[in-house]
């Protein structure tokens, strides 16, 4: 019995891995209006192929970095959300709900919107975090979190208020742009459908920090779930952990935000899957809040481009349809 | 108390006083029918569309909701109407601005303005008809119920009969099996017209092919992915481009572009103010002339 439970982790992390890697094939191969065949996929993915139809190469050049893209954005959304579970002892805690996400959509809107004058690819990506690390600050003041033991309602309370200011804020500089709503609607439903290989790098190299962030603040963590003076007595720099958690959850949620515009839910729910799945060891709920997350935006960007099919809807819908009732439903286990 | 044949009098009296002292004039916009006492001098227009109709029969109107910009209007348009007081947006007209102009018609866009139809109402008499989201057949229809309104229905019905001689005629110089397609381009959307859109439907009034934009049910637009746009593979490419840089010339960068059938030298942007914003029977003659020079391969794309 004891040693099952051992394996248990590994055995998650192995299907995890096999789910991924099946999921990644179908991407490539199904609901594409061009016939793509199974021979494709094959073709396109095998080293040294020659590309010559058109289906290997939609699968090469608009296909394998939508699906990176998927699994890049869907792991790091995930372990923002499990660090920031971690940093506030508050299982409901996540990007989205806690206005970070909105505040980020706002900061960027602002920009591309034009409506404050500067504009360009960095300046957008920097504005997503700016705004982001703005209402969680604002979040963390109204909810008093510092001071995390009081009401854990309270903390969600803030923040999705904060998440309704910032939408109610971001619809203004839509009307403001009436011109340029159009686009900055549809960015704000969350796609993934205009990423390329060029948007990749930023994303990717965010998530492996945050792997390494989450790796090194794991054991931590696990301390400062005891609660704050235990962990302070072990020795645990409580605030400084969750400054550094503050500044990365920003700088995830900014670089993502730029790249496919709001995903909510991912950073609530593959947590909490995981920890039902693994227990509460952040040493374990690292790698595997990544591989659920990279699972869960993989497959919503799937049902996405199906559900409509031959049209497409926004991926960030689709998690918004599951994750809403999630939330509910762990809401009402746990405030 | 009247006697009977003093009654009759009065009645017989009234009946004919009515119709002298007015041209009343009553139209039906399909939602309410709405009663005019004169044909009206003051109109509203608030979309590009109904200021077409109104230059089609040489009617000027005081307020026009030409999203602050009065270069969306064609200049054909703009050479007969003259001046006029911008109303706002489109999608947001300014309710004080109209009724500042005291206007006695008000002509609304059945979609966009649904929701504020009571707010018009009670400055003028509204009318409620199809532009958004409209093919050409019905645009025209939406043309003809405005000349009712305006008293004009003699001259709107000779106007469309010359409209109908001048695209017959371009009609029969476009050469047969082409297809075409109109999309409209932004920073990262680009939204593919098809045969239900207003100018997918004058092309096909051409005798142009126009792909099937696949979607939910006959939706004249739908955003398409340069996957999607790959599949509906038009063998010339119009593009709008609203904004700049606009996706598709990101797109056209890629490698992918090239397996466009119109990528070889069968892309060009368009005027949108032209094919899609305008959706009126001048805007429809200037479609069919644009495409023509397209097919004959002297079109110069615009900026």
């Amino acid at each position: 019995m004891h040693r099952l439970a051992k394996l248990a982790p590994i055995l998650v992390i192995g299907a995890s891995l096999f789910v991924l890697t099946a999921l990644f094939a179908v991407s490539l191969r199904i609901y594409s209006p061009i016939a793509i065949q199974w021979r494709d996929v094959w073709d396109a993915m095998r080293p040294g192929a020659e590309v010559t139809t058109i289906g290997t190469q939609v699968i090469q050049l608009v296909r394998v970095p939508r699906a990176i893209g998927a699994i890049v954005v869907g792991a790091a959304l995930a372990l923002c959300g499990l660090l920031m579970q971690g940093a506030t002892r508050n299982k409901l805690a996540s990007p989205a709900l806690l206005g970070v996400t909105s505040g980020a959509s706002l900061g960027l809107a602002l920009v591309s919107s034009g409506v404050l004058g500067v504009a360009g690819e960095t300046s957008s990506g920097v504005s997503a975090v700016i705004g982001g690390a703005l209402a969680w600050s604002l979040v963390f003041l109204l909810g008093s979190a510092w001071s995390i033991d009081g009401s854990k309602g309270r903390l969600i309370l803030a923040g999705m208020t904060m998440a309704a200011l910032c939408a109610g804020l971001t619809r203004l500089v839509v009307l403001l742009a009436e011109e340029r709503a159009l686009g900055v609607l549809n960015w704000l439903a969350g796609s993934l459908a205009n990423i390329r290989y060029d948007d990749l790098p930023v994303p990717s190299a965010v998530l492996l920090m945050s792997l390494a962030v989450g790796a090194l603040l794991a054991p931590k963590l696990n301390l400062i779930n005891l609660g704050d003076e235990t962990a302070q007595a072990l020795g645990v720099r409580v605030h400084f952990v969750r400054l550094v958690i503050f500044f990365v959850g920003c700088i995830i949620v900014g670089a993502t935000v730029a790249v496919t515009g709001p995903i909510a839910f991912i950073g609530l729910m593959a947590p909490n899957i995981s920890r039902v799945l693994v227990g509460s060891d952040y040493r374990l709920l690292v790698p595997v809040s990544a591989l659920l997350g990279a699972i869960l935006l993989l497959a919503s960007d799937i049902v996405a481009k199906g559900v409509a099919y031959p049209a497409e809807i926004a991926a960030g819908a689709v998690t918004a349809l599951v994750g809403a009732p999630f939330f509910l439903v762990l809401a009402r286990r746990l405030l | 108390m009247l006697s009977l044949p003093k009654l009759l009098m009065a009645v017989v009296v009234a009946g004919l006083a009515s119709p002298l002292s007015a041209t009343e004039i009553k139209v039906d916009d399909g939602q309410h029918v709405i009663t005019l006492p004169d044909a009206p001098k003051r109109v509203v227009v608030l979309e590009f569309s109904f200021a077409d109709a109104l230059a089609s029969v040489n009617v000027s109107p005081v307020g026009v909701a030409d999203d602050k910009d009065e270069n969306r209007l064609p200049p054909e348009v703009r050479a007969i109407i003259g001046k006029w007081t911008s109303v706002g947006t489109r999608g947001q007209p300014s309710i004080e601005a109209i009724a500042n102009l005291k206007p006695d018609l008000i002509v609304a866009d059945l979609d966009r303005h649904r929701a504020v139809y009571d707010q018009l109402s009670a400055i003028a008499p509204t009318m409620l008809l199809a532009s958004r989201g409209e093919n050409y057949e019905g645009s025209l229809k939406s043309a003809a119920k405005i000349a009712e309104a305006l008293g004009k229905t003699d001259e709107m019905n000779s106007r469309l009969e010359k409209h109908r001689e001048i695209m017959a005629e371009l009609a029969s110089k476009v050469p047969d099996g082409a297809s075409m397609m109109f999309g409209a381009s932004r920073e990262d959307s680009f939204s593919a017209h098809g045969p239900e859109s207003y100018d997918g439907s004058v092309l096909l009034s051409l005798g142009i092919k126009v792909p099937e934009v696949q979607g939910k049910g006959k939706d004249a637009y739908n955003f398409v992915s340069i996957e999607q746009l790959l599949a509906l593979n038009p063998d010339y490419l119009l593009v709008g481009h609203y904004r700049r840089p606009s996706i598709v010339d990101k797109w056209s960068k890629e490698p992918l572009w090239s397996a466009l059938k119109a990528s070889k030298d069968k892309v060009y942007a368009v005027d949108e103010n032209v094919w899609a914003r305008n959706r009126g029977i001048i805007a429809a003659e200037k479609i069919a002339a644009d495409t023509l020079a397209i097919l004959h391969g002297s079109y110069k794309s615009v900026e």
